[in-house]
């Protein structure tokens, strides 16, 4: 495990694409079940993300442009801390996802929530988190450059054959870890009396202030789960890439938002099932198009699915009764 | 008995525009108090500068004793004011149950029973719905629920804002005869209602609202017989 990673870059890394070159010497089943893992393995790292994502519009209605700068800011959180300061995995994921959260948590209470009282239009929320995004970013591109650098894994970037599929340990280690991850936000924004205020927030929040709930606090808790989320998500596609670079944050920013709108917004189901599609859908078009048009693709599906389907595949109309 | 609540000078303002000027207003322990006015005379923003959802600019609220003016929303909810806003505001997109425990979000403690059998006794229909999806209730049903929510805080003083909107004759009959049963369980009760008539003669004392100012008041049966209030309020029956 290559430990003083922060102070060069790597040539000899192999990014998904050339992993995709190798498939295609593969036989047609072989290939499909292949690009299939990918799929998979790379769209619940965009699940998890598009949770978080879709967490913060349901409760403030915002299109959070932070949300991609969040992802950037955890994963290089969790590099600095396993090869500069050469702490254990373990400690260096918990202090980047609390970290960013904290982070998180900050942007709304500094930027946003002054915009909120002052009971501003929405937009200029969004224009606001425009604005920490960039800020943020040119800071991180200050202070760590722009080049790619090795990220570290787990288990030696082993692999087990299956169908023909080569299934890396790690992104088997993903898909587990996003399900255990996503059944716990399920059931903690279903059942415990948090989430509960924040389904609340999300329908009506001036009736949710009548409750005694403390509005402010919940957005607060939201964006701090958000930025979480992303920050996980962060981690866990660089380590399958096995590479970071600053700009993949906007580039994920975006991806998100298209999962998110294409499993429908403010719906967590929505979230998960629009973040695995489009990581399958970004996957076959690299595979069987031209890993080219790998980003692309995903924009395009999504630009199909407002035409047919505005409010997204799981969306709900609203409903409401005077 | 004592003053539950007591407003003096009260004024409110949203931007320039002076919303409430100078309001007294007094509910005594155990009463149901009636706003009535017009369209835009400043009843919802009274409740709302109690509620702590709107901030008043000056003036004294004493609630119990204490004063609970500029006090946050959460912070009045647990000192024992409920507002049952109006419209309903029911959350749509969660069952009956959940929104009753959102009712009761201040309450300290894990046992719900006996909150919730308060409120099936008052409205059985809500036993009956009460996995149901609060959005799929009709209006009736709705405003059932928008009541029984806000008693789940165990309020003493329990504001209602338009429990009669777009409701049936009928319905409104059934909806005030509840609320007087509220007050007998001892909930003091501070009403608005565009149904002067049936606001009037459920009050022990009523307050007239005009232009932001308190224009009239006094006993519910004393006002239903005023001829102004007739004229103005009660379609000059």
């Amino acid at each position: 495990m290559p430990r003083n990673t922060m102070n060069h870059t790597i040539n000899n890394i192999r990014p998904a694409s050339v992993l995709i070159e190798v498939g295609k010497r593969k036989k047609p089943m072989e290939f499909f079940a292949q690009q299939l893992v990918n799929g998979i393995a790379l769209g619940s790292v965009y699940a998890l993300s598009a949770i978080g994502y879709s967490l913060v519009y349901a409760v403030l209605e915002l299109i959070n442009f932070t949300h991609g700068t969040m992802y950037m800011v955890g994963a290089y959180l969790f590099l600095i801390f396993v090869s500069m300061c050469s702490m254990p995995y373990w400690l260096s994921f918990i202090l980047a996802v609390l970290l960013t959260g904290t982070l998180g948590y900050c942007i709304e209470k500094f930027t946003l929530r002054p915009i909120r009282k002052k009971k501003l239009p929405n937009f200029m929320m969004l224009i606001c988190t425009m604005g920490v995004s960039i800020l943020i970013q040119n800071i991180m591109l200050l202070f760590l450059g722009s080049q790619t650098r090795l990220y570290p894994t787990l288990f030696d970037g082993r692999n087990v054959a299956i169908f023909g599929a080569n299934i890396s340990y790690i992104q088997i280690f993903v898909v587990i870890m996003a399900i255990i991850l996503m059944l716990l936000m399920t059931v903690f924004i279903k059942k415990s009396k948090a989430g509960m205020a924040m389904r609340a927030t999300a329908q009506n929040s001036d009736a949710a202030e009548l409750m005694g709930i403390n509005v402010d606090r919940v957005v607060g808790l939201t964006f701090f789960a958000g930025a979480a989320l992303a920050t996980i998500s962060g981690i866990f596609s660089c380590m399958i890439f096995r590479s970071i670079n600053l700009s993949s944050g906007v580039v994920i920013g975006n991806k998100t938002f298209a999962a998110t709108v294409l499993g429908g917004i403010g719906e967590l189901k929505g979230a998960v099932l629009g973040g695995i599609l489009i990581g399958i859908i970004e996957t076959f078009t690299a595979g069987y198009i031209s890993s080219n048009l790998r980003d692309i693709a995903a924009f395009i599906v999504l630009i199909i699915v407002l035409i047919v389907r505005p409010r997204g595949l799981l969306g709900k109309p609203v409903q409401k009764k005077v | 008995m004592s003053m539950l609540l007591e407003i003096k000078g009260l004024n409110t303002f949203y931007g320039n525009l002076h919303a409430l000027w100078d309001i007294d207003i007094s509910v005594k322990e155990g009463n149901i108090v009636t706003l009535i006015g017009s369209n835009g005379a400043g009843k919802s923003t009274l409740l709302k500068s109690i509620s702590g959802t709107v901030r008043p600019r000056s003036g004294e609220i004493i609630f119990d004793g204490r004063s609970i003016i500029g006090k946050p929303a959460s912070y009045i909810v647990k000192e024992g004011i409920t507002l049952s806003p109006e419209g309903r505001q029911i959350f749509p997109r969660m069952s009956v149950e959940e929104n009753l425990r959102m009712g009761a979000y201040t309450h300290k403690g894990k046992d719900y029973s006996s909150l919730f059998d308060r409120v099936f006794s008052l409205f059985p229909i809500l036993k009956e719905r009460f996995g149901q999806q609060a959005g799929t209730l009709s209006g009736g049903e709705q405003q059932m629920l928008a009541i029984g929510r806000a008693l789940m805080s165990s309020p003493r003083l329990l504001m209602l804002d338009e429990p009669s909107l777009g409701l049936s004759p009928l319905l409104t009959e059934t909806i005030f005869q509840l609320i007087t049963e509220i007050k007998q369980q001892g909930v003091t009760i501070l009403l608005i209602e565009q149904n002067a008539y049936m606001a009037l003669s459920v009050a022990d004392y009523s307050y007239v609202l005009e232009n932001g100012r308190i224009s009239m008041e006094g006993k519910g049966s004393d006002l239903l017989e005023d001829e102004k209030v007739i004229s103005s309020y009660l379609g000059g029956v």
